[in-house]
């Protein structure tokens, strides 16, 4: 069960990208291969908080969500808007890796390559729970990230602004002529993945550090984590990050160190071959 | 109601409309008709606030400027547009098509963000009314859009750019892609719509149809005006070779 509990942990933090990277993606069209680098910046900044300023966690998590909120808004600024006049749509991708890449040099450059020990707002004492242990911050982060997705997935099904914002990323220019502002609702988008990457950011950081190479390693999982759960999806990619983290901790306990990896990448592999829109993505779409 | 006053624009470099004078009066249907590649559908997406640019001249809507607006301000200020294409949300169901086509009527400030659906009473009622016009959308109100047939869908982009109440109707082509059938059943919904006294800007370029319902009509012929005036003094002959002969201005 203490198996069961990291791999969840670990999940919690890959889908947290995915919701990100939905947030935008369902609003805007664009992967936003940033997302998990705001994560990464807003551990950081969490650190900056709470032992540099030694402000209270109350208000270093606030603070947090804004900054790096205020940084995604910038990135759409500078790297998604002086694209969308323009035709062909993977440009984006291009400008969001360089900016991801920009916030990792950035980061590296100010705090160090080393990993930066953040505290946690939780006692380190594991709880028993279920017949396994479990790190208090661990649980929460699992927690709120389950009823951060949760939320999201019912917002977007059950508020217009939802409903709009899944109906821009299916038609943009059909949204505009339905009196839908897409460049408010875009701008919308980053503003709201940036303010969630930084109030989750003290969680996140109390499981890994901050580190400037985290932004890489949630990238990629978090990549894989919608490609499995459908993309546009946000219960598709929840699940996608829950079922990663405890595929990689169940491989490792039971297969050995070396093979998860191997085993992530192979079952994402099958998936994209047998549904290429993911095991919750596209279904209700059918051409006539 | 719509005034267009030489009218210019382009596509970057690339200027499909010259100078393009155009009325459309309340009450009527004015139709513009033209060669594939005239300009028409440039010169609709250029009232609606799409590309192509404009690069001098006015669009004045109800004695507003409105040349500069973004396409959403358009939508609010009155002006309904259905793309060419059937335009609809092809993965949501017609119920959610038309409620976003109210997008318009939600409320202002924190409610938009997260009121529900249907819980503006404005929008409602619009849902209302376009059941009633539309009784095959109410039928297949949990229908998935895509699955309904090409003239369900021209039908369902008609009810959704309707239900903010418009004060203009611009069709483009809507009997593009639709057996004659299905075009005639649209083109029967048109003259409902003229019947309730809804103006109507009309693209098309299958000339009988669209004569059919015209009561002005402009010809446009390499993004410019090259006839305009009264559907009955253009007698059909005469508009057909006008368009398709290239026979230039009369």
């Amino acid at each position: 069960m203490t198996t069961i509990w990291a791999g969840l942990a670990t999940g919690a933090l890959y889908s947290l990208v995915a919701i990100g990277y939905n947030v935008v993606l369902l609003a805007s069209g664009v992967v936003n291969f940033a997302n998990a680098y705001l994560i990464m910046i807003g551990t950081f900044l969490a650190y900056v908080c709470l032992v540099d300023w030694g402000l209270p966690v109350a208000a270093a998590i606030p603070l947090t969500g804004l900054a790096v909120a205020v940084i995604a808004v910038v990135e759409e600024r500078i790297a998604i808007r002086p694209l969308l006049n323009r035709q062909g749509g993977h440009a984006a991708l291009i400008t969001t890796v360089g900016v991801g890449t920009l916030l990792g040099g950035i980061a590296a450059k100010v705090w160090g390559t080393e990993p930066v020990r953040v505290p946690s707002p939780f006692s380190a004492e594991p709880l028993t729970l279920l017949g396994g242990t479990i790190q208090r911050n661990d649980l929460v982060l699992i927690l709120l990230v389950l009823a951060l997705g949760v939320g999201l997935h019912l917002w977007s099904r059950r508020t217009l602004l939802g409903l709009a914002s899944l109906a821009t990323a299916e038609n943009r220019q059909a949204a505009q002529a339905r009196g839908l502002n897409v460049r408010a609702l875009g701008l919308g988008a980053f503003a709201l993945a940036g303010l969630i990457a930084g109030l989750f950011a003290v969680f996140v950081a109390g499981r890994t550090y901050a580190h400037f190479h985290l932004g890489e390693t949630l990238a990629l999982f978090g990549f894989v984590a919608i490609a499995i759960g459908g993309s546009g999806s946000q219960l598709g990619g929840l699940i996608g990050g829950f079922a990663i983290g405890l595929l990689y901790a169940v491989t490792a306990r039971y297969v050995g160190d070396s093979y998860p990896q191997i085993v992530v990448f192979a079952v994402f592999l099958l998936i994209l071959l047998t549904r290429p829109r993911g095991l919750f993505g596209g279904a209700a779409e059918r051409q006539v | 109601m719509l005034q267009v006053s030489g009218l210019s624009g382009g596509y970057g470099d690339i200027r499909v409309l010259w100078d393009v004078d155009l009325r459309v009066r309340p009450g009527r249907v004015t139709a513009v008709l033209g060669r594939n590649g005239a300009g028409k559908t440039s010169l609709l997406n250029a009232v609606a606030g799409f590309p192509p640019g404009v690069t001098g001249g006015t669009i004045t809507f109800d004695g507003r400027d409105v040349t500069g607006m973004a396409p959403h301000r358009r939508v609010r200020a009155g002006l309904g547009y259905v793309q060419e294409g059937k335009q609809v949300f092809r993965q949501r169901t017609v119920e959610d098509n038309l409620l976003l086509g109210g997008f318009t009527l939600a409320r202002s400030g924190l409610g938009r963000w997260t009121g529900g659906r249907k819980r503006s009473p404005a929008r409602r009622e619009a849902l209302d009314r376009q059941y009633e016009r539309f009784p095959m959308l109410a039928e297949r109100r949990h229908t998935v859009a895509g699955s309904l047939s090409g003239g369900q869908q021209q039908m369902l982009a008609i009810a959704q750019a309707l239900m903010p109440a418009p004060r203009l109707l611009m069709l483009d082509e809507p009997s593009a892609g639709l057996a004659p059938v299905i075009a005639a059943e649209v083109f029967e919904m048109i003259t409902v719509l003229r019947a309730d006294g809804l103006s109507i800007l009309l693209v098309e370029q299958v000339v009988e149809y669209a004569m059919r319902v015209a009561d002005d009509v402009a010809v446009v012929d390499n993004g410019r005006i090259a006839a305009a005036g009264d559907a009955r003094s253009f007698d059909d002959t005469a508009v057909i070779n006008e368009i398709y002969l290239g026979a230039g201005s009369r």
